[in-house]
């Protein structure tokens, strides 16, 4: 439904300006009572008419190619639009005021067909100008979520990495490792503090390169890796022209944890993650797989609060073309995450 | 002072080196003795079966066989210490009558504190407590979506889906299970509240059925009935439990 509809206070102002627009032909024409009476409800009618534009326009965006189709199709429907308001003029004229004997109303009819099809084309103009600015207000509000599920997100890697299972975990291994192997120790407070730090501020950043992202979740897994042992075995497999593609910061990371935490920590001999970017077309595809004990069963009951996130900032940031994929077949579980391969601006 | 027989303690923990820094503290603790170090649950419950230890140092997050699981499995003769990262299983813990509950990182001051509590303790065995405050009530966890059952060294862990009925046999329950039955010490009533009301119904005194394994319901009497299960097992329906039977059915 047209929007000046859905509201009564602006449909009653919109009658109220045609009822204007009608008073006005009256005088500028010099027309009778009697013709005045047929006139301005007619001149009302055309104005509902002249709202017809806001389907036309959205069935036919500036934007659709054949360039030529959207103005022809809008001059076809005012041309046959005013033709058919003149002819209904026409009509009732002739039946409910008759006219001066000898004389029709010809010129008047003319003139209203006249005037109907520039200001049908006006209308078109506004419609198009209207859904313009709605587009970009949409776009707005779309860049907002998208920033809004940024903070989420790094809210969260800070929050899930400052719950037990990570940082009182890694803090127990540097305890552990400081007697048995102080070098190691120190190592693991160094990827801590770089992680730690890694993830802040990141949200300020509407988009990082994939190869900082990728140092991101190696400092993380390389944490992981200190606690895990021979349980958890990693394999890389990134493709050099992937790293500079531009992407929302904090998007792998949830996967790589996902792939930990749902994945190697549920398995008594723990198994292999895998990671890979490369570059698909127009696309940058990055996949991380893990093992699973069976199907998902156990997980359908609380959702990934994770992969969802990831799913929301994909759409807020991409719209169609960026999507999170997941699936597996019992045996290893596999996210995938594509989105179109813009490379980040050069900064010197 | 008379001389103390040594605290025959194991360990148990995913982690390798949470292992090392409990083993370590050990070590340099008089009258404890490492006899064992487990990386898993199974591990663990084989290891006290076949070693009865004084004293378990238990993790809690562990892969399939949790540490509250474990403590169920080999019951609460055994004391045990939980060491955790997480803060917020403590009251489940205590319910379990764990001796002490310690946090990572650990040090070896708290350690040596709980270990004298299990000194304490040692002479006059800790009351057992009803099985029921093992694990929290049904409301708070949902129904169960395994059951385990030790035998002997061995767990055996059956997913509800793959139940097909539970026979109440005097102080024991059998779980029936793809043509086996396992036997674990435990009230049917028990049993009934764990399983989800919706799959499992309990159509008489001794008797839990799977919903989906029942093929008919044949009148046996005037009053009874029996359940043909789809392997062709009968099995005694009561007249109360013919009632929540047909309930089931109805609201399904």
């Amino acid at each position: 439904m047209h929007p000046l509809l859905a509201r009564r206070d602006l449909t009653l102002a919109y009658a109220v300006l045609w009822l204007v627009l009608g008073g006005a032909l009256v005088y500028l024409e010099r027309l009778g009572a009697a013709v005045a009476a047929v006139v301005v409800p007619l001149v009302l009618v055309f104005g509902f008419i002249c709202l017809t534009p806001w389907y036309l326009c959205q069935r036919f965006p500036l934007r659709s190619a054949p360039l030529w189709r959207p103005p022809l199709v809008q001059l076809l429907v005012a041309l046959i639009s005013a033709s058919l308001w003149a002819l209904l003029a026409h009509a009732l004229l002739l039946t409910l005021a008759s006219p001066p004997s000898g004389a029709s109303f010809v010129g008047l009819e003319s003139a209203m067909f006249g005037r109907a099809v520039p200001v049908f084309l006006l209308s078109s103009v506004l419609h198009y100008l209207a859904l313009a600015v709605d587009a970009s207000r949409v776009a707005e509000t779309r860049a907002a979520t998208a920033q809004s599920l940024a903070a989420q997100a790094e809210l969260r890697a800070l929050r899930a990495q400052l719950t037990p299972h990570f940082l009182f975990n890694s803090l127990n291994s540097i305890s552990a490792l400081t007697s048995a192997d102080p070098p190691a120790a120190r190592r693991m407070c160094l990827l801590l503090g770089d992680f730690l730090r890694g993830t802040l501020h990141l949200s300020s950043l509407e988009r990082i390169p994939l190869g900082q992202e990728l140092a991101l979740v190696d400092q993380f897994l390389a944490i992981e890796q200190v606690r895990f042992g021979e349980r958890l075995t990693l394999e890389r497999s990134i493709a050099p022209e992937a790293l500079s593609i531009a992407i929302p910061p904090l998007i792998v990371q949830p996967l790589a944890e996902n792939a930990l935490r749902h994945g190697v920590a549920q398995r008594l001999d723990g198994g292999t993650v895998s990671i890979e970017a490369r570059i698909d077309g127009a696309e940058l595809v990055v996949t991380i797989e893990n093992p699973v004990d069976g199907p998902p069963k156990a997980r359908s009951g609380r959702p990934a609060v994770g992969l969802d996130n990831v799913r929301r900032r994909l759409e807020a940031g991409y719209g169609r073309v960026g999507q999170l994929r997941v699936g597996g077949d019992g045996q290893r579980f596999r996210a995938e995450i594509r989105l179109p391969a813009i490379r980040v601006k050069e900064t010197p | 002072m008379s001389e103390e027989r040594a605290l025959r303690t194991i360990i148990v923990d995913d982690e390798p080196l949470a292992r090392q820094v409990l083993r370590e503290y050990l070590a340099g603790m008089p009258g404890v003795e490492l006899v064992a170090e487990c990386a898993n649950g199974f591990e663990a419950v084989k290891v006290v079966a076949e070693q009865s230890p004084d004293l378990v140092l238990l993790d809690i997050q562990m892969p399939k066989l949790d540490g509250f699981e474990v403590v169920e499995l080999i019951g609460r003769a055994t004391p045990v210490i939980f060491v955790t990262a997480y803060d917020e299983f403590a009251v489940r813990a205590f319910a379990v009558h764990a001796v002490d509950y310690l946090l990572k990182p650990v040090s070896a001051e708290r350690l040596g504190e709980a270990i004298a509590r299990v000194r304490l303790r040692a002479p006059g065995q800790p009351a057992l407590p009803p099985v029921s405050s093992l694990r929290p009530p049904v409301s708070e966890r949902g129904p169960a979506e395994r059951i385990l059952v030790r035998d002997g060294t061995r767990v055996h862990v059956i997913d509800v889906d793959a139940l097909d009925y539970v026979q109440a046999r005097d102080d024991y329950v059998g779980f029936h299970s793809a043509g086996q039955e396992y036997l674990k010490e435990q009230p049917l009533a028990e049993v009934e509240a764990e399983l989800d009301a919706r799959a499992f119904v309990r159509i008489h005194r001794s008797f839990i059925v799977n919903l989906t394994r029942i093929a008919r319901v044949e009148p046996l009497t005037r009053d009874s009935r029996v359940v043909i299960l789809k392997d062709g097992r009968r099995l005694p329906v009561s007249r109360s439990g013919y009632q929540r039977l047909t309930a089931l059915l109805d609201g399904a």
